[in-house]
């Protein structure tokens, strides 16, 4: 039978280390309170068939209700202890920390549970001048306890030997309770609980008769009276109670050598926490964190590329005509899934290098001061620190911006956040303003770029300003009044190695299977002509051409015509990822473009072209760390010029790239954050808002053209109108059902 | 505390003596972060906007906000 097997501790003690050292996966570490989001589970090792859990840290089990009585997160926890689904829980603790967290070992061992304590950063214990008594601790609980550094890979065996002897031991007996209660409190709970119901049960009971407003009758009891005259609550009662025994073991458990605790971090925490610093110092992270991301991840991106090239299409292509294939063979190869690993491909190093940084950041700890710095800027939109942070986040990509929505504590704010984040310009979206504006506007394009960043940002704020002054998502909610703040770390480079490529990896194979199908589909759809023939050269008569050319009229505002159908598929293809924009670009413009098709060299010529092409990149390799430096216009960029489409044309367009639909990837995550009700809502508030911009834009230059102009306005200031007294009436309800509730 | 007492505050140490004017559910959420009577707490510095103070329980570091700070009982004690 296969056993499970929990890891369970506060926040930040090192659990996924941990996990990951028994698994040898690699769960995502930082040193940020709730790295771990939600329970990972995985196999232990071959020979051994159980599985492991590795869960989010809490500080106690139950975490009853927030302020707003909402259940918080940490059901999940309460779930599976009350299933008794785990055969043995492994308590992680932060040796240097016992006292503050033994609390949650005091609950899990009056929850009847299988534990082990793991005394973890063991590492780091003569720095803290301590000394930990572990038989002693042992001996006080009545559990198994050992010290390991899940960092270093100390103990890690010997824990191992120990779970698989803990395993084997069927069935433990009821154990013993650590912590004896006040008489009183020790009568109540075998009143209340019933037979094999744990002691953890009664105490649930107990707690919950504190938030009925008609608490039961034994509630009511002299015994009770008399606690409760003392300590107010049977909830502080209970926790003050295990508190002091704690608190007796800890004094005996740890020995200090040395009183004086010396505040290592602050001289670090003056600079990043400095009221003047302060904030240049968290942009000035920022930026490092981006530049280098972008100039190393080019760099990568500049050696890669060609080979991608050289291996998936053009080899391929050779390989074709020498063997005198069919035609879409060759289609189906080198245009189909050839182009989808190099698009795919080359995407990684971007990815794999901001990934790298953002690990780092994590890891030292300055993550938390981050949201520090910027909370009472937040406080505008009454939104927390928290948010600020996932929304710079949100700048290099979308997905993990929203994925870190998940540290704000109120929901509420943690849907705003989510709302806000499709406008802040992602990575992704910067390359395609990058080609655009390199070649239409090649005088003003650090303008232009800058324009289309301030106007993400602009509509994100507003957006929250919005949501704040409508009241949409809900009442005033709670702040984080405590905010832990790690201890500051060297990061360790291999650790945030791995994990960087781990992720970009994942992301990556993922976009793959969205980004290959699509590819081998356009390519079919651009060789086949409506009447079912093979094209040699697409154009015009291809199935996608008049798909696109027919979606063109509702894009007429935006200032794409008929011809522009290209940019109009590109569109709808970027709904599944914005990178797909500019190779869906390049699959149309360079198919359209007969003579770009390369002329099949052999292998070796193709071979040599390359290495001049890598070693070029190479060798202006720090041009990608200038502030602005020359775009790569691709091959195919020349066919899509002034005489094509206009400026203003192009300029609606990326404003409407900037705003529309955020990818499928970032809907996703947003589902996950805060359910798919408010992704709908994203996805429509989104659509309409880059609609309404880019028309807007387009009227501004087309104001002086007569009718088509003037009427335009007219109609936006109405709709305007409407939208205005559709969202009075809208908050005025509200109110009244609010004041009806209450 | 007013904007004043609160500028001397870092570098002074607190006792805390009671935790009675928190509701009972925020209350036992502080304790399971060390935060409970008769600890003692280290103030470090202000954060940057002041509406934080950054303070020191057993080694442990906390941004807290001036709204809980001023709802704790607290009693200015030697080091």
């Amino acid at each position: 039978m296969t056993k499970t097997i929990g890891i369970i501790g506060n926040p930040n003690v090192g659990k996924t280390y941990l996990f990951n050292r028994l698994t040898s996966c690699e769960g995502c570490v930082g040193n940020w309170a709730g790295v771990t989001s939600t329970a990972c589970k995985a196999k232990i090792s071959e020979k051994n068939a159980s599985t492991i859990l590795d869960l989010p840290g809490c500080h106690r089990l139950r975490e009853f209700r927030d302020q707003q009585g909402n259940h918080t997160s940490q059901r999940e926890v309460d779930d599976i202890i009350s299933e008794n689904r785990v055969d043995l829980w492994l308590n992680v603790l932060d040796a240097g920390k016992l006292e503050q967290q033994l609390y949650l070992t005091v609950q899990l061992l009056e929850a009847n549970q299988n534990v082990i304590l793991v005394l973890n950063r063991i590492d780091l214990l003569p720095n803290l001048k301590k000394e930990i008594d572990i038989k002693a601790l042992g001996d006080f609980l009545d559990v198994p306890v050992i010290k390991v550094s899940a960092k270093l890979g100390l103990g890690v065996n010997s824990l191992q030997s120990m779970i698989s002897e803990c395993l084997k031991k069927e069935s433990h007996t009821q154990r013993s309770y650590p912590v004896r209660y006040p008489t009183e409190i020790e009568i109540l709970l075998k009143k209340v609980s019933t037979p094999g119901q744990t002691r953890f049960d009664a105490w649930k009971k107990i707690i919950a008769g504190d938030y009925q407003d008609n608490p039961p009758a034994w509630h009511f009891d002299k015994n009770v009276a008399k606690v409760m005259s003392v300590y107010q609550t049977m909830t502080d009662a209970m926790a003050l109670t295990r508190h002091e025994a704690i608190g007796r073991w800890a004094n005996q458990v740890v020995k200090e050598y040395s009183k004086s605790r010396k505040d290592t971090d602050k001289a670090v925490d003056k600079w990043a926490l400095h009221n003047l610093y302060g904030m240049p110092i968290f942009f000035m992270m920022m930026f490092l964190v981006f530049w280098l991301s972008m100039g190393f991840g080019q760099l990568l991106q500049g050696i890669l590329e060609p080979v991608l090239t050289l291996l998936f299409v053009n080899i391929p292509k050779v390989f074709v005509q020498k063997y005198a294939l069919p035609f879409y063979v060759d289609v189906f190869l080198s245009q189909g899934i050839g182009l989808s690993f190099v698009t795919a491909l080359s995407f990684f190093p971007i990815l794999f290098v901001m990934f790298f940084a953002l690990n780092l950041l994590e890891e030292s700890g300055y993550m938390t001061r981050a949201a520090i710095v910027m909370d009472r800027l937040m406080r505008y939109l009454d939104l927390p620190g928290e948010s600020m942070v996932a929304l710079v986040l949100g700048l290099g990509c979308n997905v993990p911006g929203i994925l870190a929505t998940r540290h704000i504590p109120s929901k509420g704010d943690k849907i705003i956040t989510a709302l806000m984040m499709p406008f802040m310009s992602c990575g992704a979206r910067l390359s395609i303003f990058a080609v655009f504006s390199s070649v239409f506007f090649p005088e003003k394009a650090a303008q232009v770029l800058f324009f289309l960043y301030v106007l993400g940002v602009g509509v994100a704020f507003g957006t929250g300003l919005l949501i704040k002054y409508t009241g949409l998502v809900g009442e005033k909610k709670a702040q984080t009044y405590l905010l832990e703040l790690p201890q500051y770390q060297w990061p360790s480079m291999t650790m945030a190695l791995k994990q960087a490529v781990r992720r970009s990896q994942r992301f990556v194979w993922r976009a793959l299977g969205v980004i290959m199908p699509v590819c081998v589909v356009l390519a079919i759809l651009n060789h086949i002509s409506i009447d079912g023939q093979i094209l040699q050269h697409p154009g015009d008569q291809s199935i996608l051409a008049s798909i696109g050319k027919m979606l063109s009229i509702l894009f007429y505002p935006i200032g794409l015509k008929a011809q522009h159908w290209p940019m109009v598929v590109s569109l709808i293809m970027g709904l599944l990822a914005k990178e797909v924009v500019i190779s869906t670009l390049s699959i149309f413009y360079v198919q359209m473009e007969v003579s770009s098709i390369a002329v099949a060299q052999n292998i070796s010529e193709l071979w040599s072209e390359c290495w001049v092409e890598v070693w070029g990149n190479l060798g202006h390799g720090y041009a990608y760390f200038l502030p602005f430096f020359d775009v790569d216009v691709p091959t195919w960029m020349p066919y899509l010029n002034a005489n094509h489409i206009s400026a203003s044309a192009v300029m609606g367009y990326l404003i409407f790239t900037l705003l529309y639909f955020p990818c499928i990837s970032t809907l996703y995550a947003q589902a996950k954050q805060v359910g798919w009700r408010w992704a709908g809502v994203s996805v429509l508030w989104s659509t309409v808002v880059a609609y309404v911009c880019a028309s807007g834009y387009l009227l501004c230059c087309h104001v002086s053209s007569g009718v088509w102009g003037m009427s335009a306005i007219l109609a936006v200031v109405v709709l305007g109108y409407y939208a205005k007294e559709w969202l009075i009436a809208r908050i005025k309800n509200m109110k009244k059902k609010k004041a009806l509730t209450t | 505390m007013d904007d004043d007492v609160i500028k001397q505050a870092p570098g002074k140490h607190f006792l805390i003596t009671g935790m009675t004017r928190f509701h009972f559910s925020q209350r036992e959420a502080l304790y399971v972060k060390g935060v409970l009577p008769g600890k003692k707490i280290e103030v470090m510095q202000l954060s940057p906007q002041g509406d934080r103070l950054i303070v020191r329980v057993e080694g442990q570091k906390f941004a807290v906000k001036r709204e809980m700070w001023d709802l704790l009982d607290l009693e200015e004690t030697a080091q």
